[in-house]
């Protein structure tokens, strides 16, 4: 007579703080043995009341707060803020601005991809990644440092421009890092992207199928990795993406899994690098900044909605104004919240052995979702 | 057929679903007024024969003694998106305004109706109490809304 062991599904809660967690919030898990059977998120740790704040400053004060709606890749909140504003304002922006911006966005996209790589290979314990992907990183962040003084959150782009031309020299070291990570890329894949460990976690783990994507907005690389082919700096060009040559990288085979999200952002490298390669050798001479913004700075009354392509998906921002000299309204579309809403159905079914590596692999921005 | 031309057409088989068209702040771009009671309908509409499958967005603010909100649906295929707009009266006495949710017809509309339920004071039907956790009485986004006062210890 065998007996049977009886089981219960157990209840997990994990957060606001655990290592396995983008960001402060709280993970309801509801697990079957291994298996997750349940997921429910909470989020709203981290809510700083940014849109409130944004209403209560001068526009050029308001511009800081933008930059700190994701901390880790702040150049792209600063950036929809600004194309919005341009847009009500009808400020014009001169060429060398536009490529400074397109520099700094595509850099901020490297940098956050890199940090994505090195969670996910965190997530999988493979170390030797995580202190290589970094090393790299933090050639990044020095070609921060070096044009605007610090590594995150920048605050150098302003209305009309951005705050100072690059210090000589800077456009050659962009070139020469890009080189550096090109060469990288391959001993990325040499160490890590192939090996039969990774693969072995990775391959079929933490699967977004495309009708989940498109069920809740999912953009960027997530969706891309999923076989939906959006791309908003090809959909709805900007700064001048439109006569710049790059590919949409889309996932192997769409399958959405962790590999296929891990190798979207690999490939997105190779894809940024060039758009730099281009970027620094045609930028042109001239005027960093149409305007000066100061603080008695009105805008006048009217409304825009500006969207960008983020590290992590199509970033939008609802500007209005009401003639004064602070925002009526701000608010931010961030690409993070979409993937929070997914969050429950993607870890359904999933071993909470994976939890490490999807969570990583989605690279969520809990700074972002909250505000 | 003009996108514009065909949502006109569109909104016209509703009665009462269109109150006017403007201007999208100071673009060329058309904003389409509609009737909050005729959302649901209109969103059904808007997806099934014009194709805008996706909301991209949905933003809330408070004009003078309404709450006005601001729909942007994209069609995933064309790129194509519009923007509609409606607008609620606030009841004047805190209590939450009533509107209606377009999460059936759009899912990703939850997590904006989540996030502007608690913000803004909004009771969309069928949508929780929002993801934003509740550390201060009322409704943070409206106008009138006091900040607490900060003492020095």
């Amino acid at each position: 007579m065998t007996e049977c062991l009886k089981t219960h599904a157990s209840r997990w809660q994990i957060g606001p703080y655990h290592a396995a967690l983008p960001g402060p919030m709280r993970l309801s898990l509801s697990s079957d043995g291994d298996i997750i059977a349940r997921a429910e998120c909470e989020t709203g740790y981290l809510h700083r009341g940014l849109e409130k704040a944004l209403e209560l400053h001068p526009w050029i004060s308001s511009l800081v707060y933008a930059d700190h709606l994701d901390p880790e890749a702040s150049v792209f909140g600063e950036t929809v803020f600004c194309l919005a504003v341009e847009e009500i304002g009808k400020i014009p922006v001169p060429p060398r601005a536009q490529a400074i911006r397109v520099i700094l966005l595509e850099l901020a996209r490297i940098s956050s991809h890199l940090l994505a790589i090195s969670r996910v290979a965190s997530g999988v314990g493979a170390e030797t990644m995580v202190n290589y992907v970094l090393r790299d990183r933090e050639r990044v962040l020095d070609l921060f440092e070096l044009v605007s003084g610090v590594r995150f959150s920048l605050n150098f782009l302003r209305f009309g421009g951005v705050a100072a031309d690059v210090t000589e020299g800077f456009i050659e070291r962009v070139v020469e890092v890009c080189e550096t990570i090109r060469h990288r890329l391959k001993e990325y894949n040499d160490l890590f992207t192939f090996s039969h460990a990774f693969l072995k976690r990775s391959n079929g783990v933490g699967v977004l199928p495309a009708e989940l994507a498109r069920r809740f907005g999912i953009t960027g690389p997530n969706a891309r990795a999923s076989g939906i082919g959006l791309d908003v700096r090809r959909a709805f060009p900007y700064l001048g993406y439109d006569v710049l040559d790059f590919e949409v990288v889309l996932g192997p085979g769409g399958e959405g899994d962790v590999h296929a999200r891990f190798m979207v952002r690999l490939r997105e490298l190779a894809q940024s690098i060039e758009i730099l390669r281009q970027v620094c050798d045609s930028a042109p001479a001239g005027e960093f900044a149409s305007i000066r913004v100061e603080r008695e700075f009105r805008l006048p009354k009217g409304e825009a909605y500006a969207r960008i392509e983020s590290a992590r998906g199509l970033l939008g921002c609802h500007v209005v104004s009401d003639g004064g000299t602070k925002p009526a309204r701000a608010q931010f579309r961030t690409p993070s919240c979409s993937i929070i809403q997914a969050l429950p159905e993607i870890l359904r079914g999933a071993s909470t052995e994976d939890l490490a590596p999807v969570l990583a692999s989605l690279d969520i921005s809990v700074a972002e979702v909250d505000r | 057929m003009d996108i514009n031309e065909q949502i006109t057409q569109l909104l016209s088989r509703i009665p009462g679903a269109m109150v006017e068209k403007t201007r999208f702040g100071r673009s060329e771009r058309v904003l389409f007024w509609v009737s909050l009671a005729s959302l649901k309908e209109i969103a059904r509409l808007v997806r099934a024969e014009a194709g805008f499958d996706v909301l991209e967005n949905l933003s809330a603010m408070q004009v003078d003694e309404s709450l006005v909100f601001t729909y942007v649906a994209m069609n995933s295929t064309t790129h194509e998106w519009i923007v509609l707009r409606g607008s609620a009266e606030l009841t004047g006495d805190g209590k939450r305004v009533p509107c209606p949710s377009v999460s059936e017809i759009w899912p990703m509309a939850r997590n904006f109706e989540q996030e502007i339920s608690p913000l803004f004071g909004v009771a969309f039907d069928g949508v929780g109490e929002g993801r934003v956790r509740a550390a201060h009485a009322g409704f943070p986004l409206r106008k009138d809304f006091q900040l607490p006062k900060w003492e020095a210890p």
